[in-house]
């Protein structure tokens, strides 16, 4: 068991280092950098030298990216070129936001998901059923800006019932309207992130407890007098989950995918509009620092699947396969 | 039987929802409000909320190009005069700016009444001062025209006597022009504004204009408070009790919030393709300043083979039709351009007919030339849907004469990359045109300028000398006389082929306040202090 933990973790450690190197060496691809940007309508070679300098950016590219993993095993994110500041501070205000997104649209995923997958999956070939299949090939082909902008227009604009942009009032700050108008502000940024979420993952649950439901144990608990909510919810559930809950895991960087485009159009001011907005500039500090914050995110939370999945499955654990 | 009823109740569960959507989208703005009636709209809190863009990237007084940047940096720091909506300058910091009698120094004399927020005085030491940082630190703010400064002489309290290395009047018209006052007193004890940011210093944040930095909320807002010094505030502008910076990264979104009285004022400019649905809102006021100071031109890069013969430049651009693309890029909004200066520089505009040619025309040109039937590479913006789209008219236009055009337009840095590095044969842009005509024509088509920019990647030593004989004209006369003669030579040379300038379209919701003076260029729009000065409550 331990060994299997300290390889997860290893792996985990590799994954890391690959996503971190990739982000380094795929952001100087890019054409043009960020003095192109900067020095917008200037040609200037002794002013772009001085900032290529002052930015690192005229060493070697194996130099950089040396100084680079040096400081980021001392904790040292880098500066952004633009702003100057540093870039832990920099995403340390952008965090909370994303956080609370991006985690609210992760647990109302699993909350309506797997009730919704198991119910489709006890009425199989029932609306239920029905509804469950359109919503899961509507997550998958609907595009997040499109429903996000039709929910601004519907529910914001027309009905009036949620505020456009921001994460809070300013009037609100600090008072105890807080709270409501940060879940006011919250609301259509959740329900556009959790919508494409939903329909796959309820899928998954659901296509895995059809086929749990049809084996012989279930036929066999049934004929055994086991009432139905106890089949359905202790032995069929417990089973079907293992799968769900790896694509919990593997659906976390789709989800933070999706927060990029989301909160841009929400103008929520979160680590995706960060990312959207160092992009345009070429940010590459800022850039690193929240695809490094990203990566670890993501890699952590397999792990932690992993971990779940380990305790709901023994055959796992000592390496049974089906 | 039992398949059919889940259906229908799916069916009904979709219809409802349908029903639902219909119903919303059928009512014309929630909170839309008419502006009628007697009395004064209720301003709520008296915050003026304005959407921006983007993030301040850039807190370095003076040191950004960015727009954006500009819309919210330069609240606290003066200009010398104002720009109207017809490109037209007007006293703002300074009273009046005059030639010195010998022709060697700009005279400023200055409005007493300013002040900064902290109660000192501006006076022509600020000036000096602004002037010697912008040279001493490089600031890019300062990079078209610091160079022919030789150091300002403070007459009085009131008065700065700035001395120019070369008499200039062009210089001087940059100079009005171009020139946002520091404070001295703050910024003193900064050693090089390199490195230097404002973002982590509010002790510094010290302001000239009508509003003050108050408030900097990463990511989300940029809260200012009124200058109670500022001396032109409009009588009713006291119901301003601070502006709001707000943060929409999607343009969409913000004309949404616009229309939902989220937001009071858009500070960029709207897209074409968005003006008539605002127009259509009750809520919501269009503001078109025509006579716009930008230009959005059909660069020939004349170091390609093809294109470095004059007559096949002329030919080529003879067969471009601007107004088709003001009407089809731009819905109508825009200028058509003749010469390489402005429309709005009227007094400059050289005797010169647009470019005329007929597609056989200009295929025996090419023909003649050796270069029938060519592949041009063409180059833009394509985040700029105007330059996308006049792309393709161009493309289209040219396809007449046999002339195929490779679009290789891409994102803004790409582009820009490629277009500093000359990989081009046309070259679809746009450019501001703040600076004195001579300065424009500079900045464009003499390699030897500070900017270094020059697209078409030929040095014209006629046209250098007839620009250079512009920009050293010492008086009114030889000026104008000097800028028509090297603007017709550009003209004839058909380095380019100006689109169009593009009209500067704003908008704001009138359910609160009213009173916004509309610019003729970007980087202000209706954003200026002084505009946010003359900002009243709207009548009921």
């Amino acid at each position: 068991m331990t060994r299997y933990i300290l390889s997860r973790f290893g792996r985990a450690g590799i994954a890391v280092l690959i996503a971190v190197s990739l982000t380094f060496f795929l952001l100087r691809l890019l054409p043009g950098g960020p003095t192109a940007l900067m020095l917008d309508g200037v040609k200037d070679p002794v002013l772009e030298a001085k900032m290529l300098a002052d930015y690192g950016l005229d060493q070697p590219l194996i130099n950089q990216y040396g100084l680079f993993l040096w400081q980021l095993l001392q904790g040292n994110l880098g500066t952004s070129f633009y702003s100057q500041g540093g870039v832990t501070d920099v995403l340390m205000t952008r965090i909370p936001w994303t956080l609370l997104l991006a985690g609210s649209a992760f647990i109302i995923t699993a909350l309506i998901g797997i009730p919704f997958g198991v119910y489709a999956a006890v009425r199989s070939g029932g609306w239920p059923d029905q509804l469950l299949r359109f919503f899961g090939m509507a997550g998958q082909a609907l595009f997040v800006p499109a429903v996000a902008v039709l929910l601004l227009v519907v529910f914001a604009l027309n009905l009036g019932w949620f505020p456009i942009g921001g994460a809070i009032d300013s009037s609100a700050e600090g008072t105890p309207a807080a709270f409501g108008s940060m879940m006011a502000h919250l609301a259509l940024p959740l329900i556009s992130l959790a919508f494409i979420q939903v329909g796959p993952y309820a899928l998954t649950v659901r296509t895995n407890m059809a086929q749990i439901l049809g084996s012989d144990y279930i036929r066999s608990a049934r004929s055994r007098g086991i009432p139905r909510q106890t089949i359905i919810w202790k032995h069929g559930l417990r089973n079907a989950i293992v799968p769900a809950v790896t694509l919990m895991g593997l659906q976390l960087g789709t989800l933070i995918g999706g927060a990029v485009l989301t909160e841009t159009v929400f103008a929520y001011p979160g680590v995706g509009s960060l990312i959207y907005q160092s992009v345009l500039r070429q940010d590459y500090p800022v850039l690193q620092g929240a695809f490094i914050l990203l990566a670890v995110t993501v890699v952590l939370a397999n792990l932690v699947t992993d971990l779940i999945c380990i305790g709901l499955d023994p055959k796992i654990r000592t390496g049974v396969r089906a | 039987m039992k398949r059919f009823g889940s259906w229908k109740k799916a069916g009904l569960a979709v219809l409802a929802t349908s029903a639902l959507a219909l119903t919303a989208c059928a009512g014309g703005g929630g909170n839309a409000n008419n502006n009628s009636g007697g009395g004064t709209a209720d301003v709520g809190d008296g915050i003026l909320h304005i959407g921006t863009t983007t993030e301040v990237v850039n807190w370095t007084p003076l040191n950004s190009v960015s727009i954006t940047d500009i819309w919210v940096v330069y609240q606290m720091y003066p200009a010398l005069q104002n720009l109207g909506s017809d490109g037209s300058w007007s006293p703002h910091l300074a009273e009046s700016i005059e030639a010195s009698p010998d022709g060697n120094s700009v005279i400023i004399k200055m409005n007493k009444d300013f002040k900064w927020s902290d109660g000192e005085p501006i006076t022509a030491n600020d000036i000096g001062f602004t002037l010697d940082r912008l040279q001493s630190d490089s600031l890019l703010a300062g990079k078209g025209f610091i160079g022919n400064y030789d150091g300002t002489t403070v007459q009085d309290d009131y008065t700065a006597v700035i001395k120019m290395k070369n008499p200039s009047y062009g210089w001087l018209m940059d100079l009005a022009q171009s020139t946002y006052v520091i404070p001295k007193h703050v910024f003193e004890s900064v050693p090089t504004f390199q490195g230097y940011t404002l973002e982590t210093d509010p002790e510094r944040w010290v302001s000239g204009g009508s509003f003050k930095l108050d408030k900097i909320v990463a990511g989300q807002r940029y809260d200012f408070v009124p200058n109670e010094h500022y001396p032109l505030r409009a009588k009713g502008n006291e119901a301003v009790k601070g502006l709001e910076f707000k943060i929409y990264a999607d343009v969409n979104t913000m004309q949404l919030a616009l229309r939902n009285n989220d937001i009071d004022l858009m500070a960029p400019i709207v897209p074409s393709s968005a003006i008539s649905a605002l127009e259509s809102q009750q809520n919501i006021q269009i503001v078109e300043a025509k006579e716009a100071l930008n230009y959005t031109k059909l660069t020939f890069n004349a170091s390609r083979e093809v294109l470095s013969d004059v007559k096949v430049r002329n030919a080529l651009a003879g067969l471009i039709d601007t107004k088709a693309i003001i009407d089809n890029v731009l819905q109508g909004h825009g200028t058509q351009g003749t010469s390489p200066l402005i429309p709005a520089q009227a007094d400059f505009q050289p005797d010169v007919k647009p470019y005329s040619s007929t597609p056989e025309e200009a295929k025996k040109v090419l023909a003649a030339a050796g270069h029938a039937n060519p592949t041009l590479m063409l180059t833009c913006d394509q985040g700029n849907s105007s330059h996308a789209k006049s792309a393709q008219l161009v493309r289209d236009m040219l396809a007449k004469a046999d002339v195929n055009v490779d679009i290789r337009c891409a994102e803004r840095a790409t582009s820009l990359t490629a277009a500093k590095a000359g990989e081009f044969d046309l070259y679809i842009h746009k450019l501001g045109q703040t600076n004195s005509p001579s300065t424009s024509l500079y900045l464009q088509f003499d390699p030897s300028n500070p900017s270094g920019l020059n697209y078409n990647f030929v040095n014209d030593q006629k046209a250098a000398s007839l620009i250079q004989a512009a920009q050293t004209a010492t008086n009114r006369d030889d000026y104008v006389k000097a800028v028509k003669a090297a603007a017709a030579f550009i003209h004839e040379q058909a380095y380019m082929v100006p689109l169009y300038a593009e009209s500067m379209v704003s908008a704001y919701n009138n359910k609160r306040f009213t009173g916004y003076l509309p610019s003729a260029v970007e980087n202000i729009t209706m954003v200026s202090p002084y505009s946010l000065a003359q900002v009243v409550p709207s009548s009921k």
